[in-house]
C-alpha cells in the first residue's frame, strides 16, 4: 500500500516536471518573435461574400458588397513576464479583393484595400513537454482598413502549440476572432 | 412644369431602348432585362393586369369583391358606370418571390366586349418594402391594355407608367416606364 503511495507521488512529481519544462524555456529566452501565415479573415465575413440578386427596391438600389481576403500575415512579439505568462502585441496585414455591384444600373466596381490590424496580447502557458508547448492566446485592439472603417477587433487562441527547438521553432494555432478565423502555422525565433 | 417634364422624359426615351421583354401581360411569361424596367413591369403585368384578369373572372360571376382564393381576395370592385369599374386592392402581394404591402385603386374603362377585352386603366398605389424602402407608382393619364389574341393576355400596352422609390431619407428616385405597342419594346427611364 505505502509502494503504491510513493509511486503515486514519483509519477505526479516526473509529470509536474516533464510538463513544465516548456514553460521554463519562455523564462531562460524571455523574448520571442512569431510570424504566421493563414486563416480566414472573418472581421470581412461579415460582409456577403457572394452577390444579393433579390430584385425588390432595396436589392435594386443598395449597392452589394462582395468582400474576399487572401491569407493573412501575422507578425508578434511576447515578452514572457512570469514562466507562464507572456504579454505583448500582434499586427496583422491582410489584402482584400472588394467588389460592389447596384443593380438598379447594372453598375460594377471592383478595387484593393489593405487590411492592418494592431492588437495587444497575452498568452499563457499551458505546462506541457519542452519539446511540444501548449499554450492559449487573446488578444483586443483595433483594424485600420483605409478608407473604409476602422473596427474594434479580437483574436483568440484557444490551443496553440510550439514544437522543435527551444530558440527556433514552428508553431501552430487554433485562432477565432474578428480578425482572423480558422488556424494559422509560423515560425518563432525566441531570444 | 409637368409638360416640361414629360417632354424631357421623351426627348430621353429616344436616346434610350435599352430593355427587353416578352409581348403578353397577364401570362406571367415575360423576362425584362433592364432590372429597374423589370420591377415596373411586375407593377403592369403581376398587379394591373392581375387585377383586370380577376375584374374580367368576377364580372363574369356578378361578383363585386374578390371572395375566391386569389392573389387579389379582399379586393374590392364597384360598377360605376355602364362599362366602368372601381377597383381597390390593399393587402400582401407577391412580386417575383417578394412580398410586400401593397394598394392601390383602379379605374378600369372596358373598350370592347373580347374574352380578354382592350382596358383603359388609370390607377395609383403604393408599395413598402424593407428597410425603408416604398414606392409609389401611377398611370399617367390611361394605360391601354389591349389583346390582339384574345385567348393568352394583353399583348399591347399603350400609356406611361411612373413610380417614385423612396427610402428612409426621402426621394431615391424618379423612373418611367413608357409603353407604346409591345411590352417588349417598353422603354425605362430613371433619374427624374
Amino acid at each position: 500500500m505505502h509502494l503504491i503511495y510513493t509511486m503515486k507521488k514519483l509519477l505526479i512529481a516526473l509529470s509536474v516536471l516533464v510538463f513544465s519544462c516548456g514553460t521554463v524555456a519562455a523564462q531562460e529566452h524571455p523574448h520571442e518573435l512569431n510570424l504566421f501565415v493563414g486563416g480566414f479573415n472573418s472581421q470581412f465575413l461579415s460582409y456577403s461574400t457572394s452577390m444579393d440578386y433579390t430584385t425588390d427596391l432595396y436589392g435594386l438600389y443598395e449597392p452589394q458588397t462582395r468582400v474576399t481576403t487572401d491569407p493573412a500575415l501575422t507578425f508578434e512579439y511576447n515578452y514572457a513576464v512570469l514562466k507562464w505568462l507572456s504579454v505583448g502585441a500582434q499586427v496583422h496585414y491582410n489584402h482584400l479583393n472588394v467588389s460592389t455591384m447596384t443593380r438598379i444600373d447594372n453598375s460594377y466596381d471592383h478595387y484593393h484595400r489593405e487590411m492592418f490590424s494592431f492588437l495587444p496580447e497575452v498568452k499563457l502557458r499551458i505546462p506541457s513537454p519542452a519539446h511540444f508547448r501548449l499554450y492559449g492566446k487573446a488578444a483586443i485592439g483595433l483594424s485600420f482598413v483605409p478608407q473604409l472603417s476602422t473596427r474594434f477587433a479580437y483574436d483568440l487562441v484557444p490551443l496553440g502549440c510550439e514544437w522543435a527547438g527551444q530558440r527556433v521553432y514552428g508553431t501552430a494555432e487554433l485562432v477565432y476572432g474578428s480578425v482572423i478565423k480558422g488556424g494559422r502555422i509560423g515560425i518563432g525565433y525566441r531570444f | 412644369m409637368k409638360k416640361t417634364l414629360y417632354i424631357l422624359a421623351a426627348a430621353m426615351l429616344t436616346l434610350c431602348a435599352c430593355s427587353k421583354g416578352a409581348d403578353i401581360v397577364g401570362g406571367h411569361d415575360y423576362y425584362y432585362y433592364s432590372p429597374g424596367g423589370s420591377y415596373m413591369m411586375h407593377i403592369a403585368d403581376d398587379l394591373i393586369a392581375g387585377a383586370l384578369e380577376d375584374l374580367e373572372i368576377a364580372r363574369d360571376m356578378g361578383k363585386t369583391e374578390i371572395t375566391w382564393a386569389s392573389r387579389f381576395t379582399g379586393m374590392t370592385i364597384i360598377k360605376a358606370d355602364e362599362n366602368v369599374w372601381q377597383l381597390s386592392f390593399e393587402g400582401p402581394f407577391d412580386f417575383d418571390s417578394q412580398t410586400y404591402q401593397t394598394s392601390f385603386v383602379m379605374t378600369a374603362t372596358r373598350l370592347n366586349e373580347n374574352r380578354h377585352a382592350d382596358w383603359d386603366v388609370t390607377f395609383t398605389g403604393n408599395r413598402t418594402e424593407r428597410e425603408g424602402y416604398r414606392c409609389s407608382f401611377e398611370s399617367l393619364g390611361a394605360i391601354t391594355y389591349q389583346a390582339l389574341n384574345t385567348s393568352t393576355g394583353w399583348d399591347r400596352l399603350y400609356g406611361h407608367l411612373s413610380m417614385i422609390v423612396y427610402n428612409k431619407d426621402g426621394k431615391k428616385d424618379g423612373c418611367l416606364l413608357h409603353f407604346d405597342g409591345a411590352p417588349s419594346e417598353a422603354q425605362f427611364v430613371r433619374g427624374l
